[in-house]
């Protein structure tokens, strides 16, 4: 699809209400937990206490024997077959021995919830205790503590290199160190996981809250031994995702028990359970090194990524490969040495969340620049300008951007709006210190396989079927009907959507990786470029006009320069369906996988990013010493994703993507203890950003001039973007007041004491707070 | 086998009829139930256990000032009632009851229930110490008067009996002013990492008698005597409220755990009971007595 | 030990059987067959639960159905029906206020309670912080909701 077709359009680019929205706001929309099937039983999991044991024995006798018990299911009654993404490594119930604390052993059917509940506590689960393993250091060298029967805890290793690095580093002007380390965060969706299965025939259905029914289906597939087609996925609305419900999650449990029962079983995770058994975001350790030349450019760039898989492998494999990709930033280094591990731990397997390992690339990445700029004296931005990269250039596997880089334009829009907050007054009696920062990232599209069908009908209405999930954007509700419309030329309230499962639609690969717009928008626009072709190709016959010379405008067909010559959409589908047949098609897309140039790859999961969005994040923070209390005062977000499709929709991304990044930054740290226990796992001490946490003003900003050559209209993802610049931004601001750039995350008060303390007894050059930075460059306001 | 019965509601509109029901067999006394509805859920209190309903006896609500200048505050008035009331200006005790959760906890939760929870973090506990404030226990054989620092026995545990309902707060008239502060990572909705709150006594521009009290800081609400009498006798100067401050940290003994580390905690204590003995005195400058 | 209880909802009288400890938001759940308020925590810590009762916003998941009896109930399915419910909904639609919708019904019940309690156009932003702080959103950041609660209090009632 072309990017210079430019508008003007009907419907693409403009503020697009919500067709969801109002049954959303009154309560009449349905989520997991609210279908009730006749019949159900309420199914509760019996979780292991324990972060590593072997398992003895389980006695259910007294849990079988509580009245309104219907079944009780362990690891002897199910297949032995594991199920994962990648690995297979993870059973339905614990088989010998247990992983992690919250791993289900066994589950109890009943038909109340009240007794599911009273029954699973009367599980008894002997288990002999062993040490378990938590820290990923320990992880990664231990040879003694494996979490699984393997000779390593390591479960993945990726490298990328290019270039001579050794030759670079040995003769370069100078050798820049950066190590930072992050903590976990979970996705904390305010509607917890739930599943419902029920039989159906040769197979069972689920009503799942899932981002990814096509993915659930194709696995439970695998480990029950069904045809796919005898599973059927059934979403309805999702209360939330955020990378927290791409998985299985309790559908295998969920599953099994139905098929143990003949009977629907529904499981509703408790927020105590969604919390520690659900796939947070990853723990990691950044160790980063750059090559540089006086200038501050990057010559060549050695990069060691570790990060916590937890107990099962889940989707890490591939955020490994992800998180080694993003090792570069949005910069252009030659020469390459990075190298991603992941390891198991005795913890709560983490998984995708949000921008899946971008929140700590960027922010080691952008540390990093910093660390240079000040090593060499230079200015931190001038260093990111003289890095940057652009179209020409080769990105981590040698494949060659075809698309302008935008980060600087997105850079200048936030320096100049730094630079106006650093002229406001501050009020009287405001002691608290002000600092400035700002981030640069890349982040691609993720281009997996979509498709999607339209079909006209005789009254000129169409019906958009799409496996697209709405997880509350409005990409699936919303836009792409209107792109659809566009397409058609027919009015957005024309173009009826059916969606939400695996039965009344073609495949997706769900709601992930900023990727509906992008890919499912694809697959919708390509089958509604075909129905176009086959709308014109009937009214050419009808008008005895070239096709190429006919439009779709308003719900007509036109001749080109002569409007009034042509007939409506409706008479002329009704007319194919007559004669030339029913005006259907379907689209299908799948991103073009480029080779890789140049670049060695070993054990990666993907060969190339795709298709390069560039972001600025900047922020001005008043830091309260005493207490290391970090307050966000002004927020800018600057985002190159092509053409916005819907500008509201597209603020409400990048508002709820800062904020989530602001949370990650200052308050939420999901903490495991020794034994391998979560200890905030609720939400009063698991701290998600309240309405009195986020700043006054959060200023959204479109680079709106580089749109995509593959996307529908030049249209990118913009999903996970927002949420990977704010912590690196914040630390920049936090380098500003301090003088210190805090290595380790979550930047909260805690820290922030910590790193004046460490601060204070490491005396740097010059006053305290001041940095080495020269002043602020002169720029366009 | 078949689950044992869920013990009886009941809600008696008078006080009497309520103190019978409490000395016939254990019960769960429900005021605004925020935390108790979560506790009898989780098996912290014991479902079979009558659930006694106090919010109809009108005499444990209210707040109300003596011509002494006494103030009472009854047991089952609601955090949000306290935290609004035209009554009294604010005070330690209406700060930590504006500050406890949201909205729609501090329209159901109470004063009496937050005392009688006995968090060693709730918000409304160091207010009740530093306002040397007398706990009213009332049962079928009478009443006794508790004073706030002698209430608290452990984390959740206090000096009342099965049989005995907390009814009123009792606040001795004062001539000086206090406030509460605390820490918290989020604005709103959070339990405090820690609090401090601080009662002053000025006479003549003097400290005449001080009392301060921590949240969060032990294993219960506790006071702070030496920085209180590091307080008695200065004129409140800063160097005075910052050398008394510092000297919480002889009564603190914060631990580390999911919502804060030790080492944070012992650095802003002192750093809030500056700043709320700063507050209390500024509101002692401006006559607003509490 | 369960017993029948009359409990007011939206304005129409429901006949149900409760335990001792049924929480309001199964009753309206289950036994009502309204939705609309949700189980996000179960300890008073999202506010996807909120209702009013007698007006003021509470969490149903912290109260018991019993509690009720004799008080007036209100959930978003009512009070979006007519009135300034119905403008809050609309203001939440124009300004973008939803993407999930799962703390929706919470929030607009939390906005109703505020609304009630000030005069058009009174509530400053602490106000709606303050009214509003005990509902999380995860999707939205919480600024269209602020403009669109500021904007719903300016309207007439």
């Amino acid at each position: 699809m072309s990017a210079e077709e430019s508008g003007p359009y009907l419907n693409v680019g403009n503020r697009l209400i919500r067709r969801d929205a109002a049954e959303r706001l009154t309560g009449h929309t349905t989520y997991a937990e609210d279908i009730r099937l006749p019949g159900v039983l309420y199914g509760v999991l019996v979780p292991s206490l324990v972060a590593a044991g072997r398992l003895r024995g389980i006695n259910v006798d007294r849990a079988v024997a509580l009245d309104g018990v219907v079944k009780v299911l362990t690891a002897k009654d199910v297949t032995d077959r594991c199920y994962g993404n990648y690995v297979k490594d993870q059973p339905i119930f614990a088989r010998d021995r247990v992983r992690f604390v919250g791993e289900p052993v066994a589950m109890v059917a009943a038909t109340s919830l009240a007794i599911a509940r009273r029954a699973a506590g009367l599980v008894e689960v002997d288990i002999e205790a062993t040490t378990p393993v938590v820290d990923p250091r320990e992880a990664l060298t231990s040879a003694e503590v494996l979490v699984h029967d393997r000779d390593t805890n390591v479960i993945e290793d990726v490298h990328i290199s290019r270039g001579d690095v050794d030759a670079v580093f040995d003769t370069a002007h100078a050798v820049v160190h950066t190590e930072i380390e992050s903590h976990r965060a979970h996705q904390a969706y305010l509607e917890p996981r739930a599943v419902t299965a029920a039989p159906a025939p040769g197979g069972f259905s689920l009503i799942m809250s899932t981002q990814q029914p096509f993915g659930v289906r194709a696995q439970l597939a695998e480990l029950f031994d069904l045809p796919t087609g005898t599973i059927e996925v059934r979403v309805p609305a999702i209360g939330g995702g955020f990378g927290g419900k791409l998985h299985l999650l309790f559908a295998p449990q969920a599953a099994a028990m139905t098929l143990a029962t003949g009977r629907p079983v529904q499981i509703v995770c408790s927020r105590a359970e969604d919390m520690t058994t659900g796939n947070p975001r990853e723990n990691s350790i950044v160790r980063m090194s750059s090559a540089v030349d006086e200038s501050g450019r990057i010559l060549a760039r050695r990069c060691d990524v570790v990060l916590d898989a937890g107990a099962y492998a889940m989707d890490t494999p591939v955020l490994t490969s992800m998180a080694a990709f993003y090792a570069t930033g949005p910069y252009r280094i030659d020469a390459l040495d990075i190298r991603g591990r992941a390891v198991y731990t005795n913890t709560c397997p983490t998984g995708s969340f949000r921008g899946p390992s971008g929140p700590q690339m960027v922010y080691a990445a952008e540390a990093q620049i910093e660390d240079i700029a000040q090593q060499l004296g230079l200015d931190p931005a001038e260093v990111r300008r003289r890095n940057f990269i652009g179209e020409g250039d080769r990105g981590p596997t040698g494949e060659l951007i075809t698309l302008r880089g935008t980060t600087d334009e997105c850079m200048r829009v936030v320096e100049s709006r730094l630079q106006r907050w650093r002229q406001a007054d501050v009020a009287p009696g405001d002691h608290r210190r002000r600092g400035y920062g700002l981030a640069c990232a890349w982040w691609s599209t993720l281009g997996t396989p979509s498709a999607a069908t339209v079909e006209l009908h005789e009254d000129g209405t169409a019906t958009l079927s799409s496996g697209g999930t709405e997880i509350g954007t409005g990409a699936i509700s919303t836009a792409l009907p209107s792109m659809v419309a566009e397409e058609l030329g027919l009015r957005p309230d024309r173009v009826i959507l059916k969606s939400g499962g695996t039965r009344d639609a073609p495949y997706d690969s769900g709601s992930r990786g900023s990727r509906t717009m992008f890919a499912t928008g694809n697959a919708a626009v390509l089958a509604a470029r075909a129905v176009a072709e086959q709308i014109r190709n009937e009214a050419s016959r009808l008008l005895e006009v070239d096709p190429a010379d006919l439009v779709l405008r308003e719900g007509r067909v036109e001749v080109k320069g002569a409007p009034e010559t042509g007939m409506t959409i409706a008479e002329v589908s009704a007319s194919a369906h007559l004669h030339s047949g029913p005006v259907v098609a379907t689209g299908r897309y799948r991103a073009e996988l480029a080779p890789v140039e140049g670049s060695e790859l070993q054990g990666a999961r993907f060969l190339r990013l795709g298709e390069p969005t560039f972001h600025c994040h900047g922020v001005e923070i008043a830091l309260d010493e005493e207490t290391g209390r970090v307050d966000v005062l002004n927020f800018v977000a600057v985002h190159d994703v092509g053409r916005v499709v819907n500008p509201v929709g597209a603020r409400g991304q990048v508002e709820g993507g800062v904020v989530q990044g602001i949370g990650y930054a200052l308050t939420e740290n999901l903490k495991t203890n020794d034994q391998g226990v979560i200890v905030n796992g609720n939400f009063h001490d698991y701290r998600l950003p309240t309405i009195a946490d986020v700043p006054p003003n959060i200023e959204t900003v479109f680079i709106e001039t580089n749109h995509s050559h593959t996307g529908p209209f030049g249209a990118k993802g913009l999903g996970e973007p927002p949420v990977i610049l704010p912590a690196a931004a914040i630390g920049s601001a936090l380098r500003d007041v301090l003088g210190v750039q805090p290595y380790q995350l979550p930047l909260d008060a805690d820290r922030v004491v910590l790193t004046i303390a460490e601060r204070d007894s490491h005396p740097v050059p010059g006053p305290p707070g001041s940095t080495a930075r020269p002043p602020e460059p002169e720029v366009e306001k | 086998m078949s689950e044992p019965d869920v013990g009886a509601y009941r809600r008696p509109d008078n006080l009497s009829e309520l103190l019978t029901l409490l000395d016939r067999r254990p019960t769960s006394v429900l005021a605004g139930g925020t935390d108790l509805v979560v506790m009898r859920a989780d098996g912290m209190v014991d479902r079979t256990q009558d659930i006694v309903d106090i919010k109809d006896v009108s005499d444990l609500r209210g707040i109300s000032l003596d011509a002494d200048g006494t103030l009472t505050i009854g047991a089952a008035t609601s955090l949000q009632e306290l935290a609004k009331t035209p009554v009294i200006p604010p005070n330690a005790i209406t700060d930590g009851a504006s500050l406890v959760g949201g909205w729609q906890t501090r329209a159901r939760g109470t004063i009496g229930g937050n005392i009688c929870r006995a968090s060693p973090a709730a918000d409304t506990l160091p207010g009740v110490l530093a306002a040397d404030a007398q706990l009213e226990l009332a049962s079928t054989t009478g009443t006794r008067l508790v004073p706030g620092h002698a209430f608290f026995t452990g984390p959740g545990r206090t000096v009342r009996k099965p049989n005995e309902l907390l009814t009123r707060i009792i606040v001795p008239a004062s001539l000086g002013a206090s406030a509460y502060l605390r820490f918290t990572y989020r604005l709103a909705m959070d339990l405090a990492v820690v609090g401090v709150a601080a009662h002053l006594d000025i006479k003549n521009g003097r400290c005449v008698a001080a009392r301060v009290a921590l949240s969060a800081a032990a294993a219960t609400p506790v006071l702070a005597p030496d920085a209180a009498d590091a307080l008695v006798g200065t004129e409140l100067d800063e160097p005075s409220i910052e050398a008394a401050a510092q000297l919480v940290l002889n009564t603190a003994t914060p631990i580390d755990d999911g919502r804060g580390s030790r080492a944070h905690r012992r650095t802003v204590l002192p750093v809030l009971a500056k700043r709320a003995i700063g507050i209390a005195l500024e509101r002692a400058r401006e006559g607003h007595r509490r | 030990m369960t017993t029948h209880m009359t409990l007011r909802v939206n304005g129409s009288d429901h006949d149900i059987a409760v335990e001792p400890d049924t929480l309001l938001l199964d009753a309206l759940r289950y036994e009502c067959g309204l939705t609309s308020a949700k189980l996000g925590c179960g300890t008073g810590d999202c506010g996807a639960c909120t209702v009013t009762v007698d007006g003021e916003a509470v969490n149903s998941c912290l109260m018991y159905v019993l509690e009720c009896e004799g008080h007036s109930v209100e959930t978003v399915e009512g009070v979006t029906a007519s009135g300034i419910g119905a403008v809050v909904a609309e203001e939440f639609v124009k300004a973008d206020a939803v993407q999930c919708g799962f703390c929706s019904p919470g929030i607009i019940m939390s906005t109703c309670a505020l609304l009630a309690r000030t005069e058009p156009g009174a509530a400053t932003d602490e106000d709606i912080k303050e009214a509003l702080a005990g509902n999380l959103c995860r999707c939205t950041g919480y600024l269209p909701i602020l403009d669109a609660v500021r904007r719903a209090s300016g309207a007439p009632r």
